[in-house]
């Protein structure tokens, strides 16, 4: 069996689908196939979770998804969560998934805090309605969970559910019925209709119209009836009517008011006056960036990660090396080099920093599913705006502080074109995960003392950086934005454990998984083009490959105090991944014991800030560069952002280096 | 008492009944429309911020936060 997992955002739906899920595979595509899916399997089959929607129409890249999903994919039938404590307005959802066809199994979330509303549901007089099973599910208290899922064991016939629109509507939807090639399906041809009348562009296709341009005649000549004969504003406004006049009776029945008060809601106002306030606000907002920041880099993530540290360099690489002994491998020789001072020091290297990346994902995660980052996204809304972004560009733009890949897609909540690929295009300035190890490496040798400090102007630089870029680009090439804010604001949620901490794994075992294939694969091919050269094996350092192609590159990296080969070549590697310009780093300024002392003679403190800064903002790695490319199917734009994120990275290195000469 | 007004005119606190929604831009008027605030439904302003840019109000129990151009365009009418 295989269920698709739909309803509203702020539902509740992840709580849902990770209580049913016994095991889950985050199936997130970074190159060829669009779509990313979560599917779960539960005892009966699988589930798959898409994108929290408020209609089948959709609004955004990430609405999209659900109608391919719903029209394409292949499912025996729908499992709808509404969150009971709105249900009016969840059910035109509802309706529309109805109005499918398939088979669909409604569950009635936080029934738990409904109970505090004052309000009771009779289920059975809502299932009558709506012609399909209704359930009530608390996910906090896991009750009704059993009944969801032992109702997934077999797949029931959805009894046929038809609202009517309105004899205006209803002769629309008629001929445009008459219109599409296939009548084989007639309730699947009601709902293309609906939908087509609705404004989703995306039924077109499925439609297989005879005549298109009939079909948008038939839709305009409606709309003008509506509005002429005043049963509504616009069309989409009278089926909304419709639909709500349905709910509206619907719930006279189903709906019992047993007291007036609703305490939880009162509590929300009350917060929010305070979180939301222009000042207070603001400095809540800098407090808690400031605290997930130390707590990552200083208080907990230090230790930790010296821990491994110690473990890498005191134990497991004599470990290995005696091992190899053991097995007669040569001392010093090809395979030794290749094991030690490439994988184990470059991976090694990189797996020291997961317990940082880890706290920091984590903080993210809980900060999120509190519902914190909307009223982050309402205060930034009009600060943003000035710069030609969204408020709701605020949830991708911390993200990228995590790891740029899920940031860029997260950018689909973003509803204006324009304003999405704006904030692509700086996400790439969000200092990610993977440029912490090269800050750690250069600010340890140069700036032990302001270490903190050091790091900590990466991320404001990056910062200010993507702010400015994207206000110079909002008025030149991204001019007139279509400016889209409407935000629910959903009350507070106290994060769930279960969730959080799954959504974390799910982070951390990507990063791995990227440590795992990239970087050990870009490890390797750097030890290649380090240890051979031209001539064979290199004997000395600058005669491999990597020095060759690294001579090459470096005088454009001289103006801006590092055209060395050694650095130049760093970068090059570091396009696979970022953290492979520490490995590299490590690698070709001498292996573990060496490095240290070679890299503190081979850059000035002002050079290796530079670098620093040069690292941060030059290019998007591989694996984003392929998500921008998944995420805007333009070639085109996939090469102007790297043009545009080197350019800006020259640039600004180049003022920092200069001014800093003259400073000096 | 029917009077000109629109939701950034209302006090914090104020109830009113919808009447027309035609001068909000059209994709922000279906956006409007999926989130339930409709001709016809009551809204309750709830609270302004940042400095009167942002209005939030309250529609069917639900919480939605909105620019002040827009909240211009959303005539109301108020007992």
């Amino acid at each position: 069996m295989r269920y698709l997992l739909i309803g509203n955002p702020n539902v509740g739906k992840s709580s849902v689908f990770n209580l049913m899920s016994e095991s889950f595979a985050h199936v997130a595509n970074y190159g060829g196939i669009t779509i990313e899916k979560k599917i779960g399997k539960f005892k009966y089959g699988e589930l798959i979770d898409l994108p929290g929607t408020y209609s089948v129409s959709p609004n955004s890249d990430d609405e999209g998804i659900v109608t391919y999903s719903l029209l394409h994919d292949e499912y025996d039938g729908i499992v709808n969560i509404v969150d009971s404590t709105h249900i009016k307005r969840n059910l035109h959802l509802t309706i529309q998934l109805l109005e499918l066809g398939r088979p669909v199994i409604i569950g009635l979330n936080m029934m738990d805090e409904l109970k505090h509303t004052g309000k009771e549901i009779i289920f059975d007089k809502l299932s009558e309605k709506l012609k399909s099973p209704v359930l009530g599910l608390s996910a906090r208290t896991k009750e009704g969970i059993n009944d969801l899922v032992s109702n997934l064991s077999s797949v029931k016939e959805q009894q046929s559910f038809q609202l009517y629109y309105g004899h205006t509507i209803e002769e629309a939807i008629s001929k445009l019925i008459d219109l599409m090639r296939n009548q084989d399906n007639q309730v699947l041809n009601r709902f293309l209709a609906i939908q087509l009348l609705e404004g989703n562009q995306g039924v077109i296709e499925s439609m297989d119209l005879k005549n298109p341009l009939k079909a948008e005649l038939i839709i305009k000549n409606c709309e003008e009836e509506i509005i002429n004969k005043k049963v509504a504003f616009s069309l989409k406004g009278a089926i909304f009517n419709a639909r709500r006049d349905f709910i509206d009776k619907m719930l006279k029945d189903s709906v019992l008011i047993k007291s007036d008060k609703n305490y939880s809601k009162i509590l929300n106002n009350r917060i929010d006056k305070w979180v939301t306030h222009p000042i207070l606000g603001l400095l809540l907002f800098i407090i808690v960036m400031f605290s997930i920041y130390f707590l990552t880099f200083d208080f907990l993530g230090n230790y930790i990660s010296d821990g491994i540290d110690y473990l890498m360099t005191e134990q497991i690489t004599p470990l290995v090396s005696n091992l190899l002994n053991i097995f007669g491998v040569k001392e010093n020789g090809m395979i030794s080099n290749l094991v030690l001072e490439g994988i184990i020091a470059g991976v090694g290297g990189v797996l020291v920093f997961v317990p940082q990346i880890g706290i920091l994902f984590l903080l993210l995660a809980l900060l999120e599913s509190t519902g914190y980052m909307t009223r982050v996204a309402m205060m930034l809304d009009t600060l943003l705006s000035k710069f030609g972004l969204n408020g709701k560009s605020i949830v991708p733009l911390v993200t990228g502080i995590g790891c740029n890949v899920p940031a860029i897609m997260a950018t689909r909540t973003i509803s204006d074109k324009k304003e999405r690929l704006l904030t692509i295009l700086i996400i790439p300035f969000m200092s990610c995960s993977a440029r912490i190890p090269v800050y750690g490496l250069l600010a340890s040798i140069f700036f032990e003392k302001h270490r903190a400090l050091v790091i900590l102007s990466m991320y404001v630089i990056g910062t200010l950086v993507a702010l400015i870029s994207a206000k110079i680009l909002s008025l030149s090439i991204f001019k007139n934005t279509g400016n889209q804010f409407v935000l629910e604001i959903p009350p507070y949620r106290l994060p769930s454990g279960r969730n959080v901490y799954r959504q974390t794994k799910i982070m951390i075992m990507d990063f791995i998984e990227k440590a795992g294939k990239f970087i050990l694969l870009g490890t390797i091919v750097l030890w290649f083009l380090q240890y051979m050269g031209p001539g064979g094996v290199a004997l000395t350092e600058d005669s491999s490959f990597l020095a060759y192609i690294g001579n090459f590159f470096a005088p454009l990296f001289r103006p801006i105090g590092f055209g060395s080969w050694e650095a130049t070549s760093s970068l090059i590697v570091g396009f696979l991944a970022k953290e492979l310009i520490f490995t590299s780093m490590v690698v070709i300024y001498g292996g573990e014991a060496l490095y240290a002392s070679a890299i503190s003679t081979a850059f000035s403190g002002l050079s290796a800030y530079t670098f620093m800064v040069f690292s941060l903002l030059y290019l998007p790695c591989l694996a984003a560069v392929g998500t921008i490319h998944q995420e805007t199917k333009s070639l085109r734009f996939t090469l102007y952002a790297l043009l545009f994120t080197f350019s800006i990275a020259y640039i600004v290195s180049f003022v920092i280096y200069q001014i800093g000469l003259l400073i000096i | 008492m029917i009077q000109n007004k629109t939701i950034s005119d209302m006090t914090i606190g104020e109830m009113g009944l919808i009447v027309n929604m035609d001068n909000v831009e059209k994709t922000v008027r279906n956006r409007f429309l999926d989130l339930g605030i409709a001709p016809n439904i009551q809204v309750k302003l709830l609270n302004k911020i940042n400095f009167n840019q942002l209005f939030i109000i309250e529609v069917d129990e639900v919480e939605i936060c909105i620019r002040q151009k827009d909240a211009k365009m959303i005539l109301i009418e108020t007992n």
